[in-house]
């Protein structure tokens, strides 16, 4: 059996290699999205973020886009549910 | 971030478009950072952008068939840019920002305390020609330069000393007891001279030797006794102390106007106000009238002090006018001669010291349209003066 720090690094290098999205959720106010391939649709309730495997929906209420970069988005609001969409692992 | 996004020039736009989503993804893939965007409604959406990446951002949205309004420009570049339009702005706050940085180190404000019989007024003029005023540098004030200073300005000062607190700076002083300073006097070694010419009548010697005799004819200033005297073995130096009264003789001129105006009863009396400011004067009231021969005026101005002493070039004036009734003009030559005689005996008797007029040989004329008189007194008077033997000081004036 491997020690848990050795296995805990195992993991993060796998995401970090892979590209999968990273979702940083901050209380219900903010959504850090690391690893995103755009957006498809933006209004006040609702989000679309393209990402590796399909889409991540947001909804909310007064949604808005804080920051928007090649390396990470930032969604402020309230936030009331996040629906990953796809099947691709 | 935040703190770069402050200082990074940075604008803030409104875009117009069918597809808010699309243009988000065409910026994303230029690979223009978007900052704060937010949807107004399905077509607009506002958001703040790099001010380099702009001009891209219009060109995108010009190939999408988007418009793009400038909202705002933000960032430390801008501020300075608009303040830099406006220059009386930039010129107080300039102003401002220098005696923020130049007024805690000086001195706006003067206290004095612990006199008692030297007035204050007189402690702060000696200090601010010491050089510690309005202005003067905070840690110049401290030295024991400036103390020493004020020390030998006002002699009857043991002991000063300078503080500062805040803008204030606080002179504490010690006054020396006047038996001290009394006997300080005595310490000095004097002479007594003759204050006018004359003959000598009498003289009493308290301490010294007398130079001069009864009968003798002395000039002003010519010793009459001496401070110093030979011992044999030693010569002792003293303050001179005697009574010396002499015959002298002096002349005296008074001219008058002939005809002087007599002053009535009080018939109206009037109060006038001004403010001067600096040089400028502010009359209050109206009509502050021109003078007349039968109207007195009496003028009082109170300048405005703030706590230290410190006086501002704000004064309050008040005149008050007298106004009298005219009884006509009297003569002083042909109405009343005598007083003309009277007034040049009193003026005599206060110039003299314990003296008294012997003999008098005096006329009036008339003059010019003034009463003249021309007058020859033989008196006698006191004419010991002490004059001080001169002091060297070794970093100082000398007296």
């Amino acid at each position: 059996m491997k020690p848990r720090f050795v296995a805990r690094l195992t993991d993060k290098k796998t995401i970090l290699l892979s590209k999968v999205p990273l979702v940083e959720l901050s209380g219900r106010n903010r959504v850090l999205i690391e690893n995103h391939l755009g957006v498809l649709a933006y209004s006040l309730e609702e989000i679309h973020v393209k990402v590796a495997y399909g889409i991540l929906v947001i909804k909310g209420q007064k949604l808005q886009l804080l920051q928007l970069n090649g390396e990470q988005l930032v969604i402020s609001g309230i936030i009331e549910a996040l629906h990953p969409i796809g099947g691709k692992a | 971030m935040k703190m770069w996004q402050t200082l990074s020039r940075r604008r803030r736009v409104e875009i117009t478009c069918a597809d808010t989503a699309f243009l988000l993804n065409t910026l994303l893939n230029e690979g223009i950072d978007v900052c704060n965007a937010e949807y107004c409604n399905e077509l607009v959406l506002q958001m703040t952008v790099a001010n380099n990446d702009y001009k891209t951002l219009c060109a995108l949205a010009e190939k999408q068939g988007a418009s793009v309004k400038e909202l705002k420009r933000i960032g430390v570049f801008w501020t300075m840019f608009t303040l830099g339009k406006r220059p009386v702005l930039l010129a107080i706050a300039t102003i401002l920002l220098i005696l923020f940085c130049y007024l805690p180190s000086r001195v706006l404000f003067v206290a004095v305390e612990g006199n008692e019989s030297v007035p204050a007024n007189q402690i702060l003029e000696a200090a601010e020609e010491c050089g510690i005023g309005f202005g003067a540098s905070r840690r110049q004030i401290r030295s024991e330069k400036m103390k020493n200073a004020l020390l030998q300005k006002i002699p009857q000062l043991q002991w000063a000393g300078i503080n500062t607190s805040g803008c204030t700076a606080i002179i504490s002083v010690r006054e020396k007891s006047v038996a001290e300073y009394e006997t300080n006097t005595e310490k000095q070694v004097g002479s007594i001279v003759a204050a006018r010419d004359g003959i000598i009548q009498n003289y009493t010697v308290f301490r010294g030797n007398p130079l001069c005799s009864v009968g003798q004819a002395v000039k002003a200033g010519q010793t009459l006794i001496s401070g110093y005297t030979d011992c044999g073995i030693y010569v002792q130096a003293t303050k001179a102390k005697a009574e010396v009264r002499a015959l002298t003789s002096r002349e005296l001129e008074v001219i008058t106007p002939a005809p002087t105006a007599k002053r009535g009863e009080l018939i109206a009396k009037k109060t006038a106000y001004s403010i001067r400011i600096g040089k400028k004067l502010i009359k209050l009231t109206k009509d502050s009238g021109i003078l007349g021969a039968t109207c007195a005026k009496i003028y009082l101005e109170e300048y405005v002090h703030l706590p230290g002493g410190f006086q501002l070039p704000v004064a309050l004036i008040k005149e008050t006018f007298f106004t009298y009734s005219d009884e006509g003009h009297t003569s002083a030559v042909t109405d009343d001669n005598t007083w003309l005689y009277s007034f040049a005996r009193s003026y005599l008797h206060d110039t003299m010291i314990a003296g008294q007029i012997l003999a008098a040989q005096a006329e009036v004329n008339a003059l010019d349209g003034a009463s003249y008189l021309y007058g020859r007194y033989a008196c006698i008077e006191m004419i010991g003066q002490v004059k001080y033997e001169q002091t060297i000081l070794k970093d100082g004036p000398n007296d």
